[in-house]
């Protein structure tokens, strides 16, 4: 993975767009006021980032059994690519509540306290934490779970209800989204890999 | 957009700004796919080139002036999300390894492109002001962007009518967002075993709840 040395402490505010450069500020303090900044009010078009209120999703389980399952899902595919007439499929990914939880016997109280406060503050690679607004629970996202829909039934009528939105995300929110997207799923294969040249 | 389509290079320098190519100018080729190519939406405002040689460039000099590409010698291609809008950023060196030249895939990636085309450049080269030279997919409405203002590399309104767009929020966004990702996300750790499992159990329970 390439160092960030070259951009010590807030030198890193050059590469940042100037529209949302504050999120520097923002993300020093999360996860204090992470939810002032993160969400925004939805529009009329569908945004990436958008927090729909319930879509059925597939699942397959480690048996390999495949059962449709209901919930708040995000909307992955990139803005211009969800819009009617542009890509076939619209990515979505279903959303988890933190209070889902239950310990066991293999996972104290104790593991799991340590493991919301690393999802609240954004410390898992893979996964995005959606702090609690409106209806939606203190949520989070697993960037390796992610199912698509149909783009043509996405805004059919039929899906009107699946399309209601509960939130958005805003500008440093997107921007926010991007850079765990990227970074879970952009991150450079070592060097060492033993992927074939051609 | 098809996969690996061939579209004109367009060589653009001071002189050219505003003016349409000449057929010269249009006689290398770059391979490059498009924005929805790559099946995820990680890619969606990236385009990626293929290793088609480019064989000679035009030099642009205010281009040099560019923070993030005064020393470019790599290539690369990126398109913008909207529009499909494509820069090629070219200097001497073939691509040998074009995934690998693409800009935001390190966040000094002029220095990384040089390490990474391990004989293709020479310090001398280094030193070598980029070429840049902006390209429209065809069939978008619009054959090609002028040059960029002086002090910063970005595409301006010409023949589109589009706004000027400044290279923190265009050529270097995907770099950028590497690198700013990295810088911010440095404390984030993989699951441990033990979590994973917790995952996998906590998953494995929500899809049997279902049915």
């Amino acid at each position: 993975v390439a160092s960030s040395t070259n951009f010590p402490g807030d030198d890193i505010a050059r590469l940042i767009p100037e529209n949302v450069r504050s999120i520097l500020e923002d993300l020093k303090k999360t996860p204090i006021d992470h939810t002032k900044w993160f969400y925004a009010n939805p529009i009329k078009e569908i945004y990436q980032g958008d927090v729909l209120k319930k879509v059925v999703v597939y699942f397959m389980d480690v048996d390999g059994q495949v059962e449709p399952i209901e919930r708040p899902a995000i909307v992955m595919s990139h803005t211009c690519d969800c819009q009617p007439g542009q890509s076939d499929h619209v990515m979505v990914a279903p959303l988890f509540a933190l209070s889902e939880f239950t310990t066991d016997e293999e996972f104290s109280k104790a593991d799991l306290e340590t493991f919301i406060r690393d999802f609240k503050e954004n410390r898992l690679k893979d996964k995005l934490y959606l702090p609690k607004v409106k209806e939606l629970p203190d949520s989070w996202l697993d960037f390796n779970l992610v199912f698509s829909i149909s783009t043509q039934h996405f805004h059919s009528d039929a899906f009107s209800g699946s399309r209601e939105r509960i939130i958005s995300l805003s500008q440093k929110g997107h921007y926010f989204f991007l850079m765990r997207l990227s970074f879970s799923l952009g991150r450079p294969d070592p060097t060492d890999s033993k992927r074939n040249a051609t | 957009m098809s996969t690996a389509i061939d579209w004109p290079r367009i060589a653009i320098d001071s002189q050219s700004h505003n003016q349409p190519p000449s057929e010269s100018q249009t006689k290398h080729y770059v391979r490059c796919s498009g924005t929805s190519d790559f099946g995820l939406t990680v890619w969606n405002n990236l385009a990626l080139a293929a290793s088609v040689p480019i064989a000679s460039t035009r030099p642009y000099a205010a281009c040099s002036q560019g923070y993030a590409f005064s020393n470019l010698n790599g290539w690369f291609v990126k398109a913008l999300p909207d529009d499909d809008m494509a820069l090629a950023a070219s200097g001497t060196v073939l691509a040998t390894k074009p995934y690998k030249a693409c800009s935001w895939y390190a966040p000094n990636f002029s220095s990384w492109v040089i390490d990474t085309v391990p004989g293709a450049i020479d310090a001398g080269q280094q030193s070598t002001a980029a070429t840049i030279s902006y390209n429209m997919l065809p069939g978008t409405g619009a054959e090609w962007f002028g040059p960029s203002y002086a002090g910063s590399v970005g595409a301006e309104r010409a023949a589109t009518q589009r706004e000027p767009v400044k290279i923190e929020e265009f050529v270097a966004h995907g770099a950028a967002l590497r690198v700013v990702a990295e810088h911010f996300l440095e404390g984030t750790r993989d699951l441990t075993p033990k979590e994973r499992n917790f995952l996998t159990r906590f998953y494995s329970r929500v899809h049997k709840k279902s049915k």
